[in-house]
Parts: C-alpha cells; structure tokens; sequence
C-alpha cells in the first residue's frame, strides 16, 4: 500500500519508494534513498517525523514528509 | 630581494566531517588552542585555524583547520562553502568520522577520496560504537577506500596520539599515511569533460556536481544537464558506499537505545520537558539565582559599599559631585559638571563598571553557561524538531530555534546567526520577532529582579504572556503577509551525551569575552553620552517633553523616559535605573513590557541592515515602537483596575 511519510505511526518500519527531486540529494547525502528500511520512532502533531535506521535519528518536517512515498514493512 | 633561505612553507591540514563527530576536539588535541565544540547541526561557522603544536622544522610551519561540519562537499550553504575552500586550499586532509554513523558519514569520505587530495580517515566515537557492539573490519575498509584508517576515542586524549604520530611520519617523510586513493573508470569518465578544462583534478569533479560557484571560477557554464550528472555521481556514490558499508560491519546489535534521547522526541513528554528547561533555565537559574542572588551581591554588597564610595571619595578629591541633579552644571559650575559626569549617578567611572561587571558580565555567563550545556548534551536538536511545528506556521521552522534562544543571550548575536536559516521569509521573520520580543540576558535580568520584587508569580505571567501573545500574533501576520516560503526542515539528531565541564566552561568564557570586548566601548559611549545629556540639562528637557507621552498615554513616571531612551541606545542599558523610580505593581509590569517591546539597540538594527537591508530594518524598528507603546497603553488600562 502506497502511503506519505506522515501517515505512518511510530514503531512502523518502512521502505522509502519515492523521495521528490528537490530533496533527493541532501538525503542521499544523509544516507536516505528510495529503497532504504527505517522505522518511525516519533510523530510530531503538525510537525515533523522521526525516523531511526541503527544508530542514526532524522527528523524530517511536515511539509516533506507529506511528499516522501513509503510502503509499509512490519 | 627576496631571501629565499628563510621562507617559511606552510603545509596546510583541513580537518573535515560531518557535524557532531568530535573535530573541534581533535583540533583542539593538535593545537593546544580551544575551538568551539557544539551539538547543535551548523553551530560552528566560523573557521579555527592554528598551528600544529609542538612542531618544529625549521622551514615548515604546519597549519591545522577546523572546518564546519558537513554532510557533503559543494555550494549547498554557506558552511559547506568555506568547507569547500578550505579542502581545495588544503595539502592534506583529516577526514573525521564517527563510529555509530559511519554509514551517513563515508559519503563525505568517499568524496573526499574521490577529489584525488592525500587524505587519512579518523574514525571517531569508537567507544559508542562499542557499546552497541558495532565491529568494523577496519583491514577491509581500507582496501575499499584505499587510504589509511585509524580509531580514536576523541575525549579520552591518549587515543589520539596515533593520529599525531601519523601526522608526523607523514610530515618527516617517514611514512606515506596520507594517501591518494585510486579512482574508477566511470567516475574520470562522467568528469572528463571538465578535466580538460580545468587544472585541478578535485574542481573538476565539483564542477561536475553542478558546484555553481566553483564553475563560474573557471570560467565554465553549466546548463540544465548539470544537475542530472551530479544525481549520478550522488547516486553511484552512494551506492558504493552503502555496498562497502555493508561489507566492514561485521557485527552489530542496535537494540540498545537511548532512552532518554527517544523520551525527548515524543510530543507530550518532550513538551513537558520543554517548559520544565524553560522554567528552570530562564526563571529559576538566571532570573533568580543570577539576577537576583549573585547581581544583588555584586551590584549592592561590593560595588556600591567598596567599588564606588572609593571611586567618589578619589573624585570628589579634586572636583564636586551633585549625583542626582538634572541642573544644567556646565553652564554654572564645570568642576561639578565634570565631577558629576565622571562619578555621578549615571557617571562613567561609577554606574558604567558597576553595571558592566556586577550586573552584565554575572548574568551574560550565567546564560551562556546554561545554553552550553543544553548545546554539549545534544538538546536543542531535540527542541528544534518540537518546535518545527509551531513554528512553520509562523513562518519559520525548526531550525530558528537556535537564533531565538539565543536572542535570550543578546539579540545582536541573535540576528547574527540567522545566517543559519536558508530562506528570506525564515530570515525576516525570525530577525523581527527577535526585534520586537525576545528580551536579551541582561534586560531579562533586571526584568526578572523588577518582577519579583511584586513578589509572586502573576507579574511573570503577565509579563511573558504579553509577549507570547505579541510573539505569536508578529510571527502570524508576517507569515501571511511576507510572501515566499518558510523552508524545508531535515535535521540530523545526534545522540545525548554527557557534557564534558572543561568544555562548558571553555565555551562560555570565550563566548562571554566575545560579548563583553564588544559591549565594554559601547557602554562607555552610551554613559558617557547620558552624563554628558545630564549635566547640560538637556536630559531635563527631554524628559519633560516627553512627560505627556508618558503619564497620558502609559500612566506611567516621566523619569521611566530615560530608560526607554537609553535602550534606543543598547537594550540592555535601558532596563537600569528603573529600580530607583517609585511605580505601582501595575505600572511597573507596563514599563517592564513597553521596556521589552521596545525598540531593538542601535547595534542589532546595524546587524539587521546587514543581514537583510535597511528596508527590513527600519520597518522592524518602527513597528516596534508602535507595538511597545500600543501593547503598554492598553496594558497600563487593564492593570489599573487590579
């Protein structure tokens, strides 16, 4: 099931299938691309997410996170 | 002519990595000279630059840079920048890692390798790395990478002696421990066409990641296929680096978490923590332990019994004094006009001192010392994301955080820092409410002393909540008014961890010197011009003129006029004297909030001038004085009745 960034709710992990243009690249920096499992651990009411893949936490504001493709893992 | 014998070669070592993973420390190891060393993504703009301790050649001298922390190589903002130049400056290059993000953190490494400098990868944080049971297969990384790799702990010293011994081997031609690594087929082919027209292989490649500000150096325009090539090189890069990545980590076991970390970042429990800081930090520590404890000690026990009785005695010696007066004395008797401007009530030998070391000084390291340690301990990440929310709807985001709180230190640093924020919108309107609300340390200090003497919490309440309402409502309006966007907010969290107090202190002494070098003239001048005001009389007429101002339109004294016009001249200054005035509980809550409300100093409008353009800045003043004296009526008629 294709579904946004924001939607998910902490403890999901998921697989990231689509990042839009504008922000591929400082998240392929950070090491997020299309493809990458990470779980949510935080969701801020109107604010951003927060998503852990091992030792490394991101948090990515509502207005990106909206943009940010995902399919449900676990 | 030139002597060519006695010149002296620099060789020039950038230490380069992501932020948060223990430069500043290195740097500090390798030079014995202190550089700022911040939790906080994007803390450190400015460059330390020194020499590498205890080294002596004769003819080289060796130059070791720290560099802001970044995440990649390129013109993406202005740390990365200065970043840039410095790794194309550079002869060799330190490249820092930390051991619990290796996997974020090898882009920047592998692009380093790839910009073909003789590079040395330092993984840091090796100890938490431990903890979580991570094993690297340090051999195989080397191979992948091919340069050198070495461990380290950062904080516990003698695991960087590796480091400096292989700095040195390198440096005496002993050891090659800076290597070149050797580049791939696909990667000189997607760059070719740049090559040949640049010399340096490593602009080349930056060129070929559609680095604008590189290109135009050269000469070279680059066209819309720009981008593409660069998300190919930023794909493969990747890749490569997600495949080697995969191969070093031998074992690991993340299930061990931060509890404390992740209990931050949920709504409800990191609220509640929020107000809790905020409360003990702002309330508690500097409004009632400094301001009122520690100010009252050194302003009225030892300034005022010791410091100015000798300073009077010295001059009264010689010349008179009238403290109090208001007479125009120059005209009638210079050696007390003189004598009232040195040592008088607002004299600059007497109040400036006083006021600069026992109210100032106290509570500007008081503030400084609390935010290093929510700095050193990786909070404000963590407030940051909490507040993007609330804070996007006001036109900002999370990231403003930082000038905001900081604004609490000394709005003028404040304004500096919204370099930080990348879009115009978050810019203006951060800079404005930092005009407008946000009261800097030692206005809040006297604010939070004017307060209490009321007794209770109620004036305090009134108080900030007049300014949150006004914060919220600026920050609402400008939100729909400005036009633009207000930014996109990705943060890194970097993990809690426990400050280390030597670095605290360090920190906020450099910074308190920082502040107080720059605020010592400025307080000068500003007592200098009021006593020079006082004893022509002109601060009588000026007073009185504005004495309808005043008690019409605020109920308030006309003597508060001073204050208002000495926080025109910095803010800080302003919110002195006001003690010795007599008010009601309701009027010196106006005056406290007109006092907050007003105006921002004549240095934060020339920093506003500058980060934005005189436009901005003088939009921000004026409205401020409308809101000061709107806000301060309306207040003052509410307040009457209780």
């Amino acid at each position: 099931m294709r579904m946004n960034l924001k939607s998910i709710k902490v403890g999901q992990k998921i697989e990231i299938t689509l990042i839009p243009q504008e922000l591929k690249d400082e998240l392929l920096r950070l090491g997020i691309s299309a493809g990458e499992v990470l779980t949510c651990i935080s969701s801020i009411p109107g604010g951003p997410v927060i998503l852990q893949q091992e030792l490394q936490e991101l948090a990515i504001g509502e207005a990106f996170s909206k943009k940010i493709e995902c399919t449900l893992v676990s | 002519m030139m002597n060519t014998e006695n010149l002296i070669k620099t060789i020039k070592i950038a230490l380069v990595g992501n932020p948060n993973v223990g430069k500043s420390v290195i740097f500090h190891y390798l030079t014995g000279v202190y550089a700022e060393v911040s939790n906080y993504p994007g803390t450190t703009i400015e460059v330390a630059k020194a020499l590498l301790e205890n080294f002596a050649v004769a003819d080289k001298a060796v130059e070791i840079i720290d560099t802001p922390g970044v995440y990649g190589i390129s013109s993406f903002n202005d740390e990365e920048k200065a970043t840039r130049d410095f790794v194309l400056d550079a002869d060799y290059i330190i490249n820092v890692v930390s051991a619990t993000t290796l996997k974020r953190d090898l882009f920047l490494t592998k692009q380093l390798t790839e910009l073909g400098k003789p590079t040395l990868l330092v993984i840091n944080q090796y100890d938490e790395a431990r903890l979580n049971k991570v094993e690297i297969d340090l051999k195989k990384l080397e191979q992948s990478l091919g340069i050198k790799v070495i461990t380290s702990i950062a904080i516990k010293t003698k695991t960087l002696e590796v480091l400096k011994e292989k700095i040195l081997d390198q440096l005496n031609l002993k050891e090659n421990t800076f290597l070149v690594s050797e580049t791939n087929t696909e990667l000189e082919e997607d760059i070719k066409e740049f090559r040949e027209k640049v010399l340096s292989r490593a602009e080349a490649l930056l060129i070929a990641e559609g680095d604008l500000v590189v290109a135009e150096r050269n000469a070279i325009v680059l066209d819309d296929s720009s981008s593409s090539l660069r998300e190919k090189i930023y794909t493969r890069r990747r890749k490569e680096v997600n495949k080697i990545y995969s191969e070093i980590i031998t074992k690991a076991d993340f299930s061990k978490r931060a509890i404390l970390g992740r209990l931050l970042l949920n709504p409800i429990i990191g609220t509640l923590v929020a107000l809790a800081v905020l409360y003990f930090f702002l309330y508690q520590f500097l409004g009632v332990f400094i301001a009122g404890t520690i100010v009252d000690f050194l302003e009225n026990q030892i300034f005022a019994k010791y410091y100015e009785p000798v300073v009077r005695m010295i001059v009264s010696s010689f010349l008179t004094i009238n403290p109090g007066s208001l007479e125009p004395l120059i005209f009638t008797d210079f050696k007390a006009a003189l004598g009232t401007f040195l040592a008088g009530d607002y004299g600059v030998l007497t109040l400036t001192i006083t006021y600069l070391y026992g109210l100032l000084a106290p509570l500007v390291f008081g503030f400084y010392f609390g935010l290093a340690i929510l700095e050193d301990c990786g909070y404000l990440p963590r407030l940051a994301v909490l507040t993007d929310g609330v804070l996007s709807r006001l036109g900002m985001n999370g990231r403003a955080i930082i000038p905001l709180i900081l604004g609490g230190g000394c709005v003028t640093m404040a304004v500096v820092t919204t370099k930080l924020l990348k879009t115009k919108k978050e810019k203006i309107i951060t800079m404005a409410l930092l005009g407008l609300s946000i009261p800097c340390s030692a206005q809040l200090g006297v604010i939070q002393g004017l307060l209490s003497n009321i007794g209770g919490p109620l004036p305090w309440l009134i108080w900030s909540g007049v300014l949150f309402t006004v914060f919220v409502l600026a920050g609402t309006v400008m939100n729909k008014l400005i036009p633009g966007e207000c930014g996109d907010f990705v943060s890194d969290i970097p993990p809690m961890r426990i400050p280390v107090l030597q670095n605290i202190l360090k920190k906020t002494l450099s910074r308190s010197k920082v502040f107080l070098d720059e605020a010592t003239p400025a307080f000068f001048i500003a007592a200098a011009l009021v006593a020079f005001l006082q004893v022509t009389g002109i601060l009588d007429n000026v007073i009185n003129f504005c004495e309808p101002l005043m008690s019409e339109v605020l109920l308030l004294p006309k003597e508060v006029t001073l204050s208002f016009i000495l926080g025109m001249v910095r803010r800080d200054f302003g919110a002195f004297g006001l003690m010795d005035i007599p008010m009601s509980a309701g009027q010196l809550i106006t005056s406290c909030v007109v006092l907050t409300l007003f105006v921002p100093c004549i240095a934060t409008v020339a920093v506003m001038i500058k980060e934005s353009n005189w436009k901005s800045a003088l939009i921000i003043w004026l409205s401020s004085w409308i809101l000061a004296l709107g806000c301060g009526a309306l207040l003052a008629r509410i307040l009457i009745h209780f």
